[in-house]
């Protein structure tokens, strides 16, 4: 099979192409410059693997959480890319990603904790372990105040568990008087794992068309109202 | 040549076709006015929300509608600026990439130019040279086109925009938001001779407007009597109205003259306004000058007019590289041809 993904949701940008059971990947870490380096980057991968759009079989993208704009973009690329081919596409966790990158590198362990700064005092997180390097949520995608995220650790992890992401640097309240095995503070979403993840929802026919593909934004209350 | 043209610059998706050789195939727009009602104005973070949930299917329903097979699309035009930054991403993000994918142009357009250029949709064209007012609720300009691309500023609002003026007026007058088209609805029944409001800036040799100070005038005028709100309400809004349009006209006028232009395009949301219409209509006869206006239904944003530019602009061979970052804010006489 052949699928492209892309990924947009933190300060990096990244895309990535399985192509003949192998992974092709370009990621930088580029804050703000997504715009101008993310259909450089796919079409980067497709000119050397010498594939069109038309030849994938589907395409993924970070759905989130992230950036709100991050996300955008990433939903907004692959909605266009889509609907030009009538391709089916992927939404892909941004925190699913960070897990797998992390039991990639550290496959000892059983508990994997991402965390991405949400702004305003707060954190997104989940709680992943694996079964057959499959990743299963013992926490869901969530939006919580770094205490109330730390509690949600302490009671979801009974054996060693790997803090992932910067949220660990930004807010220390997060694992203050936990004892993590390790954290990967310098960790980012990127498209390497979303099509690791993707290719596994593309076998069992997890797919959405280009109206259905939407940001996972988990914050809802964005605005006040004034009735 | 066949054309797709997206606009999602502030709250309105709107999606078009323009062909070379038929004209405007086809075109569809979803307003988000009642979304933000509950908040009192547009809100950008659900604006963007509500772009990137309705411009696909908004496309896809075009194709549908119109018959059209995406493989016919010779080339796709988006707004680039200036609006909403994260409501602007949505439409070129998209826009970019469906281009890429297909392996066609993509060309990003000034909103603004998108306006300008509207009455070219209708049956009655003006001819370069002419002079355009773009009057909205975010913008108040007097341009002098003199070709595509050739835009020289004349005149603008030093504060807020006409639309603005009239949104914020009627909310002082207790008509909601967006209140503008509800003042102008209540003025129809009103005197505009009732209360003597300012002509902001007439005094003045240049082109420029200033709108804010109408909109505290009509705020002393009920904070010093409250009951005109009950018993004069038509004839304050009537005489709010005549004087911004009176304003309008006044320096429209006075630009035609000072350019020896025969032609004003009048476009932007505020050019559906039906006494302005009229106004200008009389006056601009009893100086041997025309007024060309946009249909009714593309005062507004809409992906007609971005179609129609990108199509003006494309032909000409002109493409945006696979960078698709958007202007916030882009000055219309940045623009070349």
């Amino acid at each position: 099979m052949i699928l492209l993904s892309l990924d947009t949701s933190t300060e990096t940008c990244s895309a990535a192409l399985w192509h003949n059971d192998q992974i092709d990947v370009i990621s930088e870490l580029a804050p703000k410059r997504h715009t101008h380096l993310i259909l450089p980057m796919i079409q980067t991968l497709l000119e050397k693997h010498q594939l069109n759009i038309a030849d994938c079989d589907a395409i993924a993208f970070g759905e989130g959480p992230g950036s709100f704009t991050g996300l955008r973009i990433a939903a907004g690329v692959a909605q266009g890319l889509a609907f030009a081919h009538t391709l089916p596409l992927i939404p892909v966790s941004t925190l699913a990603a960070l897990a797998l990158a992390a039991k990639i590198q550290q496959p000892q362990l059983d508990y994997f904790v991402p965390a991405l700064d949400a702004r305003m005092q707060e954190v997104y997180f989940a709680i992943y372990t694996f079964e057959k390097n499959r990743p299963l949520a013992i926490v869901p995608d969530s939006l919580a105040a770094p205490a109330k995220a730390r509690v949600s650790i302490a009671e979801n992890t009974p054996a060693a568990w790997l803090g992932i992401g910067q949220a660990y640097a930004v807010y220390p309240d997060l694992s203050q008087g936990l004892e993590p095995a390790a954290l990967m503070l310098d960790a980012y979403p990127n498209a390497k794992e979303i099509a690791l993840l993707a290719k596994e929802a593309f076998m069992e026919g997890h797919v959405v068309n280009s109206t259905e593909a939407l940001p996972k934004y988990l914050r809802n209350d964005v605005a006040k109202k004034i009735v | 040549m066949l054309v797709l043209g997206i606009e999602t610059s502030c709250d309105e998706t709107g999606v078009a076709l323009y062909s070379s050789e038929k004209g405007l195939v086809d075109h569809l727009y979803y307003t988000q006015v009642r979304t933000h009602v509950e908040y009192g104005g547009v809100v950008p973070e659900i604006a963007s929300r509500d772009h990137i949930q309705k411009l696909s299917p908004l496309v896809q329903t075009l194709f549908e509608r119109a018959k059209c097979d995406i493989s016919q699309v010779d080339g796709v035009a988006y707004t680039a600026g200036p609006g909403l930054a994260g409501a602007l991403l949505v439409g070129a993000a998209f826009a970019r990439s469906f281009a890429f994918a297909r392996s066609i142009p993509a060309v990003a357009i000034h909103h603004m130019e998108g306006h300008l250029l509207a009455p070219f949709l209708e049956a009655q064209q003006p001819n370069f040279p002419f002079l355009a007012l773009l009057v909205s609720g975010g913008h108040t300009l007097i341009v002098k086109v003199s070709a595509i691309g050739d835009y020289q500023i004349l005149g603008e609002s030093l504060d807020d925009a006409a639309g603005e003026a009239f949104d914020k007026t009627a909310r002082l007058m207790g008509l909601g938001y967006p209140g503008g088209p509800a003042l102008a609805k209540l003025a129809e029944a009103g005197n505009p001779q009732a209360f003597k409001l300012p002509r902001p800036m007439l005094d003045r040799e240049d082109f420029n407007f200033s709108f804010s100070g109408l909109k505290t005038a009509v705020a002393h005028l009920i904070q010093k009597n409250p009951e005109i709100l009950i018993s004069a309400k038509a004839d304050l809004a009537a005489s709010f109205q005549a004087a911004v349009i009176d304003t309008l006209i006044a320096k429209c006028a006075r630009a035609l003259k000072a350019t020896g232009l025969k032609q004003l395009v009048v476009s932007g949301g505020v050019s559906a306004n039906q006494y302005l219409r009229q106004q200008l209509d009389s006056q601009l006869e009893a100086i041997g000058a025309k007024a060309f206006y946009p249909r009714l239904e593309f005062c507004t944003d809409n992906g007609a007019m971005i179609a129609y530019a990108g199509y003006l602009r494309l032909k000409v061979g002109q493409a945006r590289d696979l960078d698709f970052s958007v202007r916030a804010r882009w000055g219309l006489d940045e623009l070349k041809g």
